[in-house]
C-alpha cells in the first residue's frame, strides 16, 4: 500500500509542476506561438543585389510582419536608388498606393500616389553608400485591401540625414494569399554591400508541442527580448546602459518615458558616451499645436536627441529603433511624444537620426539630459535587443 | 527504498520545474505551444480577435496595466456602416474628454497639425462602407503619471487610395486607476465591419 501512495505521490510530482507552476527554461530557440519572431534575416549583403525575396510566408495564417530594412545604395557615380517592396512579385504598374509625410531640410509637406508599381518606401539615396533605414508593419490577411504603415530615415551621409519620411501603403489585391515579400531597389545592383533586410512574423505554432506555463530565464532567439530596464527612484542627470555588444547584437529598440525633473530639458542618446557635438546629424519633423515643422542639423547638439520637457513633472515618451552594427554610419529613428501635462501634449516628432562614427563596437548607450537632475523620479526606459545571434 | 522512491520524487519534482537553466547555447525547440504564460521580458500577444460579424465595440478586458506596463495595439479596422463613422479607443471604458491628441496629419499635398482633448483616441476613419483603417499603437500603461501613447494610423483606404495619414502623440489623463481593459468601438451601430483585426500585445516579464 505505502508503494502504491509513493508512486502515485511520483505521479503527481511529475504531473502538478505541468499544470500549476511555470517551468524554468534556459535560453531556447523555437517557433513560439503568439510571438513576433524574425522568420528571415539576410545578414549584411556581401555582394550587391537587385532584389531580395522572401519565401514560404503564408500571409494569411501570420497576419501581421514587421519588414526592417538597412539600405546601403550601391548605385556607382552617386546616380541614386530607391529601395520599395511588393508582395507576391506584383509588378504591376497601379497596384498600389502611397500617403507620405515628410521632413527634408526645414520643408514638411505632404503627397499621394493611387497608381504606382510598389510599396513606397524604406530609402531613396543620391549618394553611393548612402544609409537608409526603414521599418514596416504590414497587415497581410487577405480579404480586404493589404495595408502597411512604414517610418524610413533615408540618404544618410556622415552627419546628414536627408528626409525623414511616414508613409501609409495599400496593395489593391484583396485575394491572393501573401506567400513572397520582395526588396527591391529600383537601379540594378541598387541593394548595396552592407544592405540587411529583416523579417518578422506573429507566429502561429497551435500545430506544435504543447507546454504548460514557461518561464524563459534566458534567451529566445529571434524576438525582441529585454537587455535592461529601470525606473529612476531618485533624480539623475544620466542613465548609462553598458556592456553591449553593438556589432553582434545588430539593432536595438529603447524606450524612455520620461518624468521632467527640472524646467525644460532635453534629453538625448549618446552611443558609447560621444559628447562631441559634431558627429551627430538629424532631421526633424513635428507638429506642435497647428504648426507644422521641419528641422535639419549635421552638427547637432542635442546628439540623438530624444525629446524635451517644459515644466518639472512634464512626460515625455521616445522610442528609438537603432541600427547598431558598426562598418556604417549609425542610423536611428526616433518618435517623440513630448511634453505631456494631463490632456495636453507639446508636441509629436518622427527623427531620422545618425551617429557618424563606422569603426567603434557600440559598447554602452547613455540617456543625457541637458541639466542636471532632468530625468525625474519615475522616469522609465527600457532597451530590447533583436536576438539574431 | 521509501527514501530512495523520495529522492525520486524530490529529482522529479526539481526537474519537472527546471529545465537547464543555466545552459548558454540555445535549447532546439521546435514549434512550442505555451498553454500558459510565456514569461520572457518580451510582447507576447495576449488578445485577439477578427470579427465575423458586425460589432459596435470590443472590449479586452482582464488587462493589469500595472504589471505589464507596456502594450502594443494593432488594428485594422473595416468599416461596417454605410457612410462615415470612425473606430475610437477609451481605457477602462472612460468616455468623459479626458484623453490629449496632438497628431500630425497629411491628406493628399496638405500637412496639417492638431492639438486637442477628446473622450477617445482614434483608431480609425471611414467614409464608405468597407474602407479599411490601420493602426499601430504604443502604450505606457503603468498608473503614476499621465498615459502615453505613441500611433502611427492610415486612414480612409480604398483600393490604392490612403485618404488619411496621422503621427500622433497621446495622453489619458488618469494617474491613478490601473488599466484594467480597452474598449474599441464605432460611433455608428454595427461600425467595426466583418473582418476588423484587433490584437493587442503586452509584456510577460521573467519570473
Amino acid at each position: 500500500m505505502k508503494k502504491i501512495i509513493l508512486l502515485f505521490l511520483l505521479a503527481l510530482s511529475l504531473i502538478i509542476p505541468q499544470v500549476s507552476f511555470a517551468k524554468d527554461y534556459g535560453s531556447i530557440d523555437g517557433k513560439i506561438n503568439d510571438l513576433m519572431q524574425v522568420v528571415s534575416d539576410s545578414g549584411e549583403l556581401g555582394a550587391a543585389a537587385t532584389s531580395v525575396t522572401i519565401n514560404n510566408l503564408n500571409g494569411n495564417t501570420d497576419k501581421e510582419y514587421e519588414m526592417i530594412v538597412r539600405g546601403i545604395d550601391g548605385v556607382a557615380g552617386n546616380n541614386g536608388t530607391s529601395f520599395i517592396m511588393r508582395f507576391n512579385n506584383d509588378s504591376g504598374a497601379t497596384n498600389y498606393g502611397f500617403q507620405v509625410l515628410s521632413g527634408s531640410n526645414t520643408t514638411a509637406s505632404a503627397a499621394r500616389n493611387t497608381g504606382i508599381g510598389a510599396i513606397y518606401r524604406f530609402g531613396s539615396s543620391s549618394i553611393t553608400g548612402s544609409s537608409c533605414l526603414g521599418i514596416a508593419h504590414i497587415y497581410a490577411k487577405s480579404g480586404y485591401v493589404r495595408t502597411v504603415i512604414l517610418k524610413s530615415a533615408e540618404n544618410i551621409y556622415t552627419t546628414t540625414v536627408s528626409n525623414i519620411m511616414l508613409w501609409g501603403d495599400s496593395w489593391n489585391n484583396t485575394a491572393d494569399n501573401i506567400t513572397e515579400i520582395n526588396v527591391l531597389a529600383l537601379d540594378a545592383d541598387g541593394i548595396g554591400i552592407g544592405s540587411r533586410m529583416i523579417l518578422l512574423k506573429k507566429v502561429d505554432a497551435t500545430s506544435g508541442k504543447r507546454y504548460g506555463a514557461m518561464n524563459i530565464k534566458g534567451k529566445v532567439k529571434n524576438v525582441w527580448q529585454e537587455v535592461t530596464k529601470g525606473t529612476l527612484t531618485g533624480a539623475a542627470t544620466s542613465v548609462t546602459i553598458s556592456n553591449l555588444t553593438g556589432n553582434t547584437d545588430v539593432i536595438y529598440r529603447l524606450r524612455v518615458r520620461h518624468v521632467e525633473g527640472v524646467n525644460s530639458s532635453s534629453i538625448f542618446l549618446e552611443p558609447n558616451g560621444d559628447t562631441t557635438t559634431a558627429n551627430y546629424g538629424i532631421q526633424r519633423l513635428y507638429g506642435s499645436d497647428t504648426t507644422v515643422a521641419a528641422y535639419r542639423s549635421t552638427s547637432y547638439g542635442y546628439h540623438w536627441w530624444l525629446g524635451y520637457a517644459v515644466t518639472a513633472g512634464d512626460i515625455g515618451y521616445y522610442e528609438a529603433l537603432i541600427y547598431a552594427k558598426s562598418g556604417y554610419v549609425r542610423t536611428a529613428i526616433i518618435e517623440s511624444v513630448i511634453g505631456v501635462a494631463t490632456t495636453t501634449i507639446t508636441a509629436i516628432e518622427l527623427h531620422g537620426s545618425v551617429w557618424n562614427n563606422t569603426a567603434d563596437e557600440i559598447t554602452s548607450l547613455v540617456i543625457n539630459s541637458e541639466d542636471a537632475n532632468a530625468l525625474g523620479i519615475g522616469t522609465f526606459y527600457v532597451l530590447e535587443k533583436l536576438n539574431l545571434n | 527504498m521509501k527514501k530512495l522512491l523520495y529522492l525520486i520524487i524530490a529529482g522529479a519534482l526539481i526537474f519537472s520545474c527546471v529545465d537547464d537553466i543555466f545552459a548558454t547555447n540555445y535549447k532546439q525547440m521546435g514549434k512550442v505551444y505555451p498553454q500558459g504564460n510565456f514569461s520572457s521580458d518580451c510582447f507576447t500577444k495576449i488578445y485577439e480577435t477578427t470579427l465575423l460579424a458586425n460589432a459596435t465595440s470590443v472590449t479586452i478586458s482582464n488587462l493589469a496595466g500595472n504589471t505589464t506596463v507596456e502594450y502594443r495595439l494593432n488594428t485594422k479596422v473595416v468599416n461596417g456602416y454605410d457612410g462615415s463613422c470612425y473606430a475610437g479607443l477609451t481605457i477602462n471604458n472612460d468616455t468623459g474628454a479626458n484623453y490629449g491628441i496632438q497628431h500630425l496629419r497629411a491628406i493628399n499635398t496638405t500637412v496639417t497639425a492638431s492639438r486637442y482633448a477628446d473622450a477617445f483616441l482614434y483608431v480609425g476613419a471611414a467614409s464608405a462602407l468597407g474602407s479599411t483603417s490601420l493602426s499601430e499603437t504604443l502604450i505606457h500603461a503603468k498608473s503614476g503619471y499621465v498615459r502615453t501613447g505613441i500611433q502611427g494610423r492610415i486612414s480612409h483606404i480604398v483600393t490604392t487610395t490612403v485618404g488619411q495619414l496621422y503621427l500622433v502623440g497621446q495622453s489619458w489623463n488618469n494617474t491613478t486607476d490601473e488599466v484594467t481593459s480597452l474598449v474599441i468601438s464605432a460611433d455608428q451601430a454595427s461600425g467595426l465591419g466583418i473582418g476588423t483585426y484587433i490584437c493587442l500585445w503586452g509584456k510577460e516579464y521573467k519570473q
